[in-house]
């Protein structure tokens, strides 16, 4: 092949060039770095920074927003995390539903739906996912982020080769970015594990009494549809699966292994003493078998790989050729959740926290997630 | 730890600058760049 001769001119044509796609994809990336707004509902109390809880988050991009609800009367202290994995969008849509719709007539409610912030600024490397996810709304497209499962590297590096996470467990370098392989966290640890810690003082000072972590699987992977629980957890978590069953939907108890150590559903209870749990529901969009990622892909969970992959039986949960679209996966967090605060009344009813205005999870269903949503501003 | 960070990227950023400009075949030099952007990129903290 014949050799195509450079000089000093082709090579500042080059530079230039290097700059401008810079600068250009520069600007997109960083886009990434504002969170969406979110708007919440007349039921607000306070908004506060995680960093609050652990002054040493302030100005880190670690550092979260903590939406609290307080009841007319005391009773309850609950948490609700989203977001803990970036990647796992149902989470997020969860508690900013929670977030805009809600009203406390009893208790406490704690909700953070960016619990990783820092895994929100990237997307995860080589999976050609979109930057955003589209939910329409009666007003318009809302946005929102489709993040990393990880803290983003820019903010914490480098990966150590193998990480020995707070709790004791060796695990693979990047679970050092993973916020829940680092519970209960480090006060003096990297960003992650001082996101853990913080969460895990907000839980100490806050007095709270259970804690929901919000998440997705892929399709192939076994813990799926459940409600993870801590053993202190287990009459709550039964009481729970009942009542959503008894709402038509199909979900199991896994208990939380006592030697899988960092994870919330096991440090919340083993550390701050906590009813700990953490819920599952079905994600083509981050599973290993899906065909191309979109937004459609996140939104209507249509995908005939894992349609066809559902038919060979590969798969943990029937996947049909009508998907598995978020609107479902949200309703089954709303369903988790509602049951999950009334089993918590059932069961000591001075900590029973009585929340109105949830968005109903089979009109969330039949209507779609637009309507309970703020129109986009 | 960052500062070092920095400085390691920086060092690479500026080597594969100059190799840039003493490369004399045409696609080394293109091949240089689509290396230098994610330097770049990594240099300002961006990605």
């Amino acid at each position: 092949m014949k050799e195509i001769k450079g000089n000093k001119l082709s090579a500042a044509f080059f530079f230039l060039l290097t700059l401008t796609v810079c600068f250009f994809s520069g600007r997109s990336f960083l886009s990434l770095h504002q969170p969406e707004a979110i708007f919440p509902g007349p039921g607000l109390t306070e908004q506060k920074m995680l960093s609050s809880y652990f002054p040493a988050l302030k100005n880190t991009p670690g550092d979260t927003a903590v939406y609290f609800f307080r009841g007319k009367e005391e009773g309850g202290r609950v948490l609700i995390l989203g977001g803990t994995h970036p990647n796992e969008p149902a989470g997020l849509v969860t508690a900013v539903l929670l977030i805009e719709n809600i009203r406390l007539e009893r208790g406490s409610l704690f909700i953070v739906p960016r619990a990783n912030a820092s895994g929100f600024s990237h997307s995860d490397p080589q999976e050609g996912n979109p930057q955003r996810f589209a939910v329409p709304t009666p007003s318009g497209q809302r946005l929102f982020r489709l993040g990393s499962r990880l803290t983003n590297p820019v903010h914490q590096w480098p990966d150590p080769a193998i990480y020995v996470n707070p709790a004791g467990q060796k695990l693979s370098g990047m679970e050092a970015r993973n916020l829940n392989r680092c519970y209960p966290g480090r006060a003096k640890g990297n960003l992650t594990e001082k996101v853990a810690w913080a969460v895990m003082e907000l839980i100490r000072r806050e007095n709270i009494d259970l804690g929901i972590d919000l998440h997705e699987s892929a399709p192939e992977y076994p813990v799926i549809n459940a409600i993870v629980f801590h053993e202190n957890s287990s009459e709550l978590a039964a009481l729970a699966l009942m009542d959503i069953q008894a709402q038509g939907f199909d979900i199991r108890l896994e208990a939380s292994p006592a030697n899988l150590r960092g994870l919330s559903h096991r440090e919340w209870g083993d550390h701050a003493g906590v009813k700990a749990i953490l819920l599952e529901t079905p994600n083509a969009s981050h599973g290993r078998l899906k065909g191309k990622p979109s937004s459609s892909l996140i939104v209507e969970g249509k995908d005939k790989f894992y349609t066809r992959a559902s038919r060979l039986g590969w798969l943990f949960v029937p996947y049909g050729e009508e998907g598995i679209p978020l609107s479902l996966r949200v309703a089954r967090h709303l369903a988790g959740v509602e049951a999950l605060l009334a089993s918590l009344e059932a069961l000591e009813p001075e900590k029973s926290v009585i929340c109105g205005n949830i968005p109903p999870p089979h009109q969330v269903i039949e209507k779609g997630l637009g309507p309970f949503l703020h129109p986009p501003d | 730890m960052r500062t070092i960070y920095l400085l390691i990227v920086f060092y690479l950023s500026a080597h594969l600058t100059w190799h840039l400009f003493r490369q004399k075949n045409f696609l080394s030099q293109a091949s240089t760049v689509l290396v230098l952007a994610l330097f770049l990129l990594r240099l300002f903290l961006i990605k």
